[in-house]
């Protein structure tokens, strides 16, 4: 396993209703490392999706301490996360989360397109991805036009584009049937071995199958953190 | 008949729900506009509208069930030949050809108009039996926006041509383009006056520019790695791009500012209350005075534009600026909850 990726310490995150308080998160405290594959899971309102969002950087209210890379993200403003999360991470939410009008292949440009990646690059970028993930024939159809498993592969798909060091998963096979949500799993489990690391959140032991640790989580507080000896994929 | 009625009645429910999404017309910035002002002067206007309306409800009435449901109807070929006989009549338009036969043989109106209203009726009726996967391919060539914002540009552009406001604004826009060619003298302040009209169209559309991304548009784009003002520009400049189309062969500099104006009232209202819209109607405006105010600030913008000239585009595009920062900001926003 490589060097440290993610390190939370003392991450805490609530709501304000007055005078009381709800948290969320309660004293997190997670180390994840590069290439590893991490399961996160835990009941409804566990606060999993929260954690998720939270190392992804779409939340920025919170307390205590996290490094990305060695960065200190509690301390960098919006604009430099902004650019960790353009440079390292992808992310793949439940609900594919697609551009409705565009087609399977602008949606694939699109954040190559905010990267202020080259045309002609873009277009090799994409055609590559397309080939790896088996979705030429589907490049000028819109989301509509697919199914959920293909959406949610093209979801995949945009998130792998800018070759990021890390793919955040929300319930990524929450909206497919199981043999849709195997491919994707599978999918999964080749891009980590292809060296990129994986946190996902999920409700499936099945699923959580395919990673190499497994955290779980109750009320905010994580109660344990498991890792197992080899990864199995089936 | 016992099994064909149950059928027939569902699809009339489905109709009957679908048409309460033509409602979106009363809170329109055009229909507004018409009703109040122009009254008996807009009668040309209802006309249009009413032509542009014909076109959705004229859609096959059997297309609001979906295929699959529609096969698992105990129906046999005979009672599913009777369904797709009688289901046509479930299309207002239908109706009011009939009533215009009525006419016709009292001759309060004429052959021609019935046959015109009954020859858009088929148009429509037909055009709806086109799968969407084919009417949608067609928006394929809308080309590439330049620039890092380019698709999110060109998607938004698409989405503007699946709005009944942009076939509104094209009639007119066109209709006038065409009469200013063929006409011996056409006045300038026609050609402003239409250019205005047709942003007037648009303009609605302004103030709910996520309304077409679906109810989770709004978080979807909340979640990208870029900041909200960025955002509301690239769905901005696609929103002008169309304004400056329409407008070029009219009055472009007047329509450039008349945008800029539409679009500085609109942010706010698109990403402080975003509501949902429905493709191929018109879009739904916030609210009367606010749909008021963007009607006077759009028709200022344009007609001083065109009285002195490009140096009123800078006011114009700094109110567009101003707006943009602030929305930027509401967007920016951190999103309330993640579900778990």
């Amino acid at each position: 396993m490589g060097s440290s990726m993610i390190t939370l310490r003392n991450i805490e995150k609530y709501y304000e209703h007055g005078p009381t308080k709800t948290f969320v998160l309660r004293r997190v405290n997670i180390e994840i490392k590069e290439g590893e594959f991490v399961s996160i899971m835990g009941p409804s309102g566990a606060g999993k999706s929260t954690l998720l969002h939270l190392m992804g950087m779409h939340d920025s209210n919170w307390t205590g301490e996290y490094l990305f890379l060695d960065q200190p993200v509690h301390r960098l403003s919006k604009k430099d996360r902004a650019e960790i999360y353009k440079k390292y991470i992808g992310f793949v939410f439940q609900s594919y989360h697609l551009l409705d009008d565009l087609t399977v292949y602008e949606n694939l440009d699109i954040p190559l397109s905010y990267r202020n990646v080259k045309k002609n690059e873009r277009e090799s970028i994409v055609c590559d991805i397309l080939d790896r993930f088996n979705i030429v024939g589907k490049k000028d159809l819109y989301p509509n036009q697919l199914s959920g498993g293909q959406q949610q592969l093209v979801a995949v798909a945009r998130a792998m584009v800018a070759n990021p060091k890390v793919i955040l998963a929300d319930e990524p096979t929450g909206n497919l049937h199981s043999n849709q949500g195997k491919e994707i799993m599978e999918m999964f489990h080749k891009l980590n071995t292809g060296g990129t690391t994986i946190i996902q959140v999920t409700h499936s032991e099945r699923n959580a199958e395919f990673g190499s640790r497994t955290i779980q989580i109750e009320d905010g507080w994580i109660t344990s953190d498991t890792k197992k000896a080899t990864t199995s994929a089936s | 008949m016992a099994r064909l009625t149950p059928a027939l009645r569902a699809v009339a429910l489905a109709n009957s729900r679908d048409r309460g999404s033509f409602g979106s017309i009363a809170t329109n910035n055009f229909f507004l506009v018409t009703a109040l002002f122009l009254q008996k002067a807009g009668a040309f206007v209802f006309l249009l509208l009413g032509v542009i309306l014909l076109f959705p409800l004229s859609a096959d009435p059997l297309k609001k069930l979906p295929p699959e449901r529609l096969a698992l109807w105990p129906l046999n070929g005979r009672q599913r030949r009777l369904l797709r006989l009688m289901t046509p009549w479930l299309a207002p338009p239908a109706w009011i050809i009939l009533g215009l036969i009525g006419f016709a043989v009292y001759r309060t109106v004429t052959i021609g108009v019935v046959a015109t209203v009954a020859a858009f009726f088929v148009l429509g009726f037909l055009v709806s039996l086109i799968p969407d996967t084919r009417r949608q391919g067609i928006f394929r060539y809308v080309p590439a926006f330049p620039g890092s914002l380019g698709q999110l540009s060109r998607n938004h552009f698409r989405q503007m041509l699946a709005t009944l406001d942009f076939y509104a604004a094209l009639l007119l826009a066109a209709s006038a383009a065409i009469y200013r060619l063929i006409a011996p003298r056409f006045e300038h302040e026609i050609a402003l006056a239409m250019a205005v009209l047709s942003l007037l169209a648009l303009s609605s559309h302004a103030l709910c520019l996520f309304g077409l991304d679906g109810p989770q548009g709004f978080t979807r784009y909340r979640l990208l790695p870029l900041h909200g003002w960025r955002i509301l520009a690239a769905k901005n400049g696609a929103f002008l791009a169309v304004a400056v189309l329409l407008t070029l062969p009219l009055a472009p500099l007047s329509g450039l500012a008349g945008g800029l104006a539409a679009l500085a009232f609109g942010n706010f209202p698109s990403v402080s209350e975003p509501r949902e819209q429905v493709r191929w109607r018109f879009s739904s405006g916030a609210s009367i005075g606010l749909g008021l105010l963007q009607t006077f600030a759009i028709t200022s913008a344009a007609v001083l534009t065109d009285r002195f000239g490009p140096l009123i585009l800078l006011p114009c595009a700094m109110a567009l600026a101003a707006s943009l920062w602030y929305c930027g900001r509401i967007l920016d926003s951190p999103l309330s909850a993640f579900a778990d």
